[in-house]
């Protein structure tokens, strides 16, 4: 049945004639590992299309989506962080064998007559597969590709004659927003892979043509004698290797727990920008350069190494293609090899030796951990990724808190009580009703009639927790509470305190439900009401300044912080 | 691989049968070897991408507050009056990753009867998910796609292509306030299932 529809479709497209022909290749001296390389990226190439096309059905390319859309796939969306970290682990895998492409092509001589332009459209790829890992960097819109590619599209700016024009170009304006990420999502999306796979098309097409560059140490007669057919020979050794490769991308993969994904970029808030480790050396480099020279070394050193590459084949031109005769040519790729790993090590040192950085970096994740948690649980507003911060409960509440409160109740400068972590804790009930005068508490007003409690320990204890009750705190000892409350009613604190809410004007504040929700957003705007503190009171009202909504918001801060330890702000 | 095994292995060498047949199953394993390997990488890829692919099937991502939303006022509704076309705005929206406020999710046709009782159906037409409008020329609810048409006086289907009468849409009068509680149901069948 199945040999019967490939008979169908081989008599209308002569598929397999076309399979045979693409399989059909002898490897002139025998399959070898060192050819392998090719093969495994365009394998990298596939799982980087794949990968890349599922990304798309989830990533949305603005300013105010894109971290949003990133945060989703990565911590949301079914194997998403499998997905997304496959990609951006693949892109470093691409850029390591597309190094050992290069090395090994230039150890075979490959790159000599009649190769020389498939070495260049080689070189050109490797430039390519860069532009990606640059433009895709930015995509996920968090602060680390923001404030990288910052410093990659400023290094553009800074071009002679037409910096500004090229760096506006590229960002697509006067700064960074949403032009500027749907210009790179089109790059990375549309514009680079076509070349991409247009340029990739004619280098294996050339690569078909020219063959393989066969080992130097072996005779014609000796390279005919051991040829073998590209298919099983070649192909077995180019999957084992896309295999190994393959795995060890897993296992990275799970290992770092899928691609990094810092905090939504903020233009605000101040950030260590660092590149992907590939452009570390020309991160590093920038550091010794100052003044003109800088430009010159920033837009200089990717035109050099570029030239170099590019010059290769037309300087070392002779039939030679041992290495130990052709030493100095292959001494330059060397050296480059060096200064490379060299600037990489010591941008890594630097930064592991400098504990601003590593602090920094340290803040770093935290706001990233805290972003993810909070788009998770309570999404994104639509503002923009930085606002996800504004959806942790109280965020609100500390803000006006911050505006209008603080200025009185936090700080050495205060009017009013402190109201600050710890507060209305059964710790600060004890502080405050061992000593009300306290500058905690009422030292810095004007009232003064609250003398010390005496009690003893058991008595005291049973004390805090009924005040403690009156905040409606969920952790309550009721049977406790409720032996304060008999201490409160037969002792000296009902002679100037109520304890029911409703009672008026006695000599000092009624505590029922003192610090609760409700009484907190009363006081706040009716402080001076007679069930507290009447004529004594000196806060300013705040009748019909905010919102219910801002009142609870400030309520809920303020309830918030009783479960806070002290000073852990 | 040794180099006396390579140089046995010329393809093109026709001596020797014996080390050709062992040439032969040398390459058939290599051939399935390689077939293997490919498939299980694909498998590999494979199943978190269809995973991947599938996580909205079966999943709310687009959601509102299931509290019931207000849309008007019930005077401003008036008795025995053509039906009116009210946006039904949800408080809040989660839309995958995104999280808005006041965002219009649909719209419903409410009217008063002279007895005061408010009622409200759904826009969606419950043939094809077209919007439903009212025609004041045959006093009857129409779908501008297929033409389906719906009775006014409790939403039943008059004629057309739908399986069901208009979806009803549960209204709860608080303080002076018309709420509707929001819902969608499937397409094209006779019965009302909530999506």
């Amino acid at each position: 049945m199945l040999s019967k529809i490939g008979d169908w479709f081989d008599e209308r497209t002569g598929y397999r004639a076309g399979i045979a022909k693409a399989l059909d290749e002898d490897v002139l001296g025998g399959a070898r590992f060192a050819y392998v390389f090719g093969s495994v990226l365009t394998f990298l190439l596939v799982l980087q299309m794949t990968t890349g096309v599922f990304l798309a059905m989830y990533y949305s390319p603005s300013a105010t989506d894109a971290w949003a859309s990133v945060a989703f796939i990565n911590d949301q969306v079914t194997a998403g962080w499998f997905v997304r970290g496959l990609h951006s682990h693949g892109a470093s895998a691409m850029v390591i064998v597309a190094g050992l492409h290069l090395l090994q092509t230039a150890i075979y001589g490959a790159y000599k007559k009649p190769r020389e332009l498939n070495w260049i459209i080689g070189v050109v790829l490797l430039g390519l597969i860069l532009a990606f890992a640059l433009t895709g960097y930015l995509l996920p819109w968090d602060q680390t590709g923001y404030w990288a590619t910052q410093v990659a599209t400023g290094i553009a700016g800074t071009s002679p004659v037409i910096g500004q024009q090229v760096q506006e170009a590229m960002q697509a304006g006067n700064g960074y927003g949403n032009l500027t990420i749907t210009r790179f999502f089109a790059l990375h999306v549309f514009v680079l892979p076509a070349i991409l796979i247009g340029m990739t098309v004619f280098h294996i097409a050339l690569f078909r043509k020219h063959h393989q560059t066969p080992p130097w140490w072996l005779d014609k007669k000796e390279l005919k004698a051991r040829t073998q057919p590209f298919w099983p020979d070649q192909m077995f050794k180019d999957i084992v290797a896309m295999a190994v490769v393959f795995a060890l991308l897993i296992i990275v993969n799970y290992q770092t727990g899928g691609a990094h994904l810092d905090a939504p970029a903020d233009p605000s808030t101040a950030f260590d920008a660092r590149p992907e480790w590939y452009f570390r050396p020309l991160f590093q480099m920038l550091k010794y350069f100052h003044g003109p020279m800088e430009v010159i070394v920033a837009l200089g050193a990717p035109v050099v190494i570029g030239g170099v590459l590019l010059g290769l084949p037309f300087v070392d031109r002779g039939p030679e293609r041992n290495p130990m005769k052709r030493l100095p040519y292959l001494a330059v790729l060397a050296v480059g090899i060096v200064l490379t790993v060299g600037l990489t090590l010591a941008s890594y040192r630097e930064d592991a030796n400098n504990p601003e950085f590593q602090k920094a970096a340290k803040h770093s994740h935290a706001r990233a951990t805290k972003a993810r948690e909070l788009a998770v649980k309570y999404g994104v507003p639509a503002q923009g990724g930085p606002a996800v911060f504004t959806m942790e409960p109280g965020y609100q509440g500390k803000k006006l808190f911050s505006r209008d409160c603080a200025g009185c109740h936090l700080g050495s400068d205060r009017k009013g009580p402190e109201i600050a972590s710890g507060y209305n804790s059964r710790q600060w009930i004890s502080d405050f009703l061992h000593n009300p005068a306290a500058d905690r508490f009422f030292g810095p007003t004007k009232i003064t009639g609250m003398d010390p409690v005496t009690a003893s320990d058991e008595d005291y204890a049973a004390l805090i927790e009924f005040v403690y009750a009156q905040t409606g705190a969920d952790d309550v000892n009721v049977d406790l509470a409720a032996q304060g409350n008999k201490l409160f009613d037969d002792g000296d604190c009902s002679d100037c305190h109520a304890s029911d809410w409703e009672t008026e004007d006695e000599v000092g504040p009624n505590i029922g439900k003192r610090g609760s929700h409700d009484m907190i957003k009363q006081f706040i705007v009716t402080p001076n009401h007679a069930r507290w503190f009447g004529d004594k009171n000196e806060m300013p009202s705040s009748k019909g300044k905010y919102s219910e909504a801002e009142l609870d918001e400030i309520a809920g801060y303020i309830l918030g912080l009783q479960s806070k330890a002290r000073n852990s702000d | 691989m040794s180099d006396k095994s390579k140089e046995k292995s010329s393809s093109e060498s026709k001596a020797r049968p014996s080390s050709e047949s062992k040439e032969n199953s040398r390459r058939g394993f290599m051939k399935t070897a390689t077939l293997a390997i490919g498939g299980v990488m694909g498998a590999i890829t494979a199943v978190p991408l269809v995973r991947y692919f599938l996580h909205p099937v079966g999943r709310r991502m687009v959601s509102t507050p299931s509290a019931p939303i207000d849309i008007a006022a019930a005077s401003d509704i008036v008795a025995g009056a053509a039906p009116v076309r009210l946006p039904i705005i949800a408080s809040g929206v989660r839309d995958a990753w995104n999280t808005a406020n006041d965002i219009a999710v649909g719209s419903c046709w409410v009217s008063k009867s002279e007895a005061g009782e408010i009622t409200a159906y759904s826009s969606v037409c419950p043939h094809l998910g077209c919007s439903i409008s009212f025609s004041e020329k045959s006093d009857d609810f129409r779908c501008p796609c297929h033409n389906s048409s719906f009775n006014k006086k409790d939403g039943g289907r008059n004629e057309g292509p739908a399986k069901r009468g208009l979806d009803p849409l549960e209204i709860k009068v608080e303080e002076g306030r018309v709420k509707v509680v929001y819902k969608r149901y499937r397409n094209d069948i006779s019965d009302r299932e909530p999506v």
